[in-house]
């Protein structure tokens, strides 16, 4: 009887939580076929001219391109720096070591607005002017304490056996981390690369200090356009945005296994 | 195929002494096995030999040669992981081509010896499998070709078949021992099952507490313990105490309360000295009345549980002790029910004397 109504409840709880995700995300698919250029939902009459007119929009355009050239670059720098840091922390015997996790950690607990601030403040003193080079610096801190956590994540389930063996066949350090331990822990920093690469293009609050008007990112974009007009070209966007998403994510489904991933495998 | 020696080997954790001062040597060719409880040391000396580990003090030799500062790679060993540590990205054929391609051979002729070392263990037909892909028996078999492939100076293996079921492990046992013997390669096997030390090994070194307490043939090992320990370890399980009343020849006369007999030969002890002596629970013998010219002592069956071919009689003793028998069931004759009053015989040369 109990355990009757504990299933139902748990059900119930589980369909709430699907129907609180899930529902912001239809409203803004049907939004974006409205005709009318006020956003009802479901529309009263359909149609895709919001698609073009975001597609028009050359400051969509524009932010699209230059939010996947930083997402990719940060990504890219962030990477090798997480890995090798990952690395280090793994195999120091250092005090001070839990000290260092949490220390690199702390991008994700200081308020993105302090580190953008942070980042401008240096960046200016530093007399950088390049819009691109402020926003990779402060993008790659967005890609790196995902890229150190999943890498440390895998590597805690690495059996240090295998380290042993690869040793006692005569592989030197460098070998052995090369050709065992980075195969095997490479899910692992592949799920922090796309962690870092999706929160590094969904970037507000740290982009917000690090653009100029050369240099806008998407989501920037879109909040700027959102102050002047509310129409269904921004439902489009990003519509377009999910699409891209869900293709991706079912690509690293296919690709790695992306369940695997984020269990660390 | 070198001769390995250790000399005066001591390990310590903080203060907790693992290793102390163990000298040993295996010669050429030889299979040697540690054997002892876990927490005796025994994985550490293992560890030590692999290089794997610094000792504290002390000196590890390879064929003269001085190589405690040696690392593990330097080594030129083989090593059995007991977690079997396959790569688990790798093909079979891979994992075995590992050490030859870190010592710089050249693509064709590592092909070949892996192709032979595959064919040794017979898993030449699935050199292109992931070693999850396999079972239990046939990972153990790719961890030991990879082993061997580089022809190692030492074999280590470390409780390497601790993780098998019964059957799989006696056929994994018989197959390291044809193969360790046809090669003549020097191993070092570690392990706390003492009959697979009886049958794998040329010379056991039995280990307590850090310190090797017994190295010897196991032949040797087994019928003649040299300490309680080892004679407890290696099922010489009934000990019982006894007061020495005088010589019998090379042996000496005891008394146990109202029970008298005779010991094998033992040197060092006097009149009303109280000894330990050690029994198999196999070598004793029920009856219902007392035999002469054997040891025989009176007891009162308390438990009886049946073992398929023998049954596992114990009994309580008039002084308080208890004793157990392994009896036979095609040779049990008489009551042994619960109860019933037996008399447990042995041979004097069954017993082995300890002094307390």
């Amino acid at each position: 009887m109990i355990e009757a109504i504990q299933k139902r409840a748990f059900w119930a709880w589980s369909a709430f939580l699907y129907v609180f995700i899930v529902t912001p995300l239809i409203c803004v698919i049907l939004a974006s076929f409205n005709q009318d250029s006020v956003q009802t939902v479901p529309p009263l009459q359909w149609s895709v001219r919001w698609y073009e007119e975001a597609l028009r929009n050359q400051n969509f355009v524009r932010g699209a391109l230059t939010s996947l050239l930083v997402a990719t670059i940060a990504t890219v720098v962030a990477t090798p720096i997480g890995v090798l840091g990952a690395f280090g922390l793994w195999k120091s015997k250092s005090r001070y070591k839990a000290a260092l996790d949490a220390f690199f950690a702390l991008p994700i607990v200081v308020p993105g607005l302090v580190t953008g601030i942070s980042i401008l403040i240096v960046l200016t003193a530093a007399d950088v002017a390049v819009g691109n080079v402020k926003l990779i610096c402060g993008h790659v801190l967005i890609v790196l304490p995902y890229v150190i956590r999943t890498t440390l994540a895998s590597l805690a389930q690495f059996n240090p056996s295998l380290w042993e063996a690869a040793e006692t066949l005569g592989a030197s350090p460098p070998q052995v981390l090369w050709k065992i331990v980075l195969p095997i822990v490479r899910p692992g920093i592949v799920a922090g690369m796309v962690f870092g690469f999706i929160l590094s293009f969904d970037d507000v609050n740290i982009s917000l200090f690090l653009v100029d008007a050369r240099t806008i990112t998407l989501p920037i974009s879109i909040m700027s356009y959102l102050q002047f007009s509310f129409d269904p070209s921004v439902a489009a966007i990003s519509t377009i945005l999910i699409g891209v998403t869900f293709v991706g994510t079912l690509l690293l489904e296919r690709l790695f296994g992306l369940k695997r991933l984020f269990e660390g495998g | 195929m070198v001769e390995v020696v250790l000399r005066d080997i001591v390990a310590r954790y903080n203060q907790f002494l693992a290793v102390d001062s163990v000298s040993l040597t295996i010669g050429s060719g030889q299979f040697v096995t540690l054997l002892g409880p876990s927490g005796c040391g025994k994985s550490t000396t293992l560890r030590i030999i692999a290089g794997l580990m610094k000792p504290t003090s002390g000196a590890v030799f390879f064929a003269g040669r001085d190589v405690t500062a040696a690392n593990a790679a330097d080594r030129k060993i083989g090593m059995v992981f007991q977690s079997l540590a396959l790569f688990p990205h790798m093909t079979v054929a891979e994992n075995v081509a590992f050490g030859l391609k870190m010592r710089g051979g050249a693509p064709a002729a590592i092909k070949k010896r892996v192709q032979r070392m595959l064919e040794m263990v017979r898993l030449d037909h699935l050199s292109d499998r992931y070693p999850s892909q396999m079972s239990g028996g046939q990972q153990q078999r790719v961890a030991l070709a990879r082993a061997i492939a580089v022809e190692p100076s030492i074999l280590i293996l470390d409780e390497p078949f601790g993780a098998l079921d019964r059957k799989l492990r006696e056929a994994m046992q018989v197959e390291l021992h044809q193969l360790t013997r046809e090669m003549k390669i020097t191993s070092l096997f570690v392990t706390h099952d003492q009959e697979e030390a009886l049958m794998l090994s040329d010379a056991i070194a039995v280990m307590n507490k850090g310190r090797i307490e017994q190295f010897g043939t196991p032949q040797e090992i087994y019928a003649a313990p040299a300490t309680r320990f080892v004679a407890d370890f290696m099922g010489m399980t009934n000990f019982l105490q006894g007061r020495v009343t005088g010589r019998n020849g090379n042996g000496l006369n005891i008394s146990i309360g109202e029970a008298t007999m005779r010991t094998p030969e033992f040197e060092t002890a006097s009149n009303g000295e109280d000894i330990t002596f050690a029994v198999r629970p196999e070598k004793i013998v029920l009856a219902p009345a007392q035999a002469p010219s054997q040891a025989a002592i009176e007891g009162i069956i308390r438990q009886v549980t049946y073992h398929g071919d023998a049954s596992r009689i114990v009994l309580a003793l008039k002084n308080g002790e208890t004793m157990v028998a392994l009896e036979k069931n095609d040779r049990q004759s008489g009551d042994r029910s619960v109860g019933s009053t037996v008399w447990a015989h042995w041979a004097p040369e069954d017993m082995r004397v300890f002094a307390q």
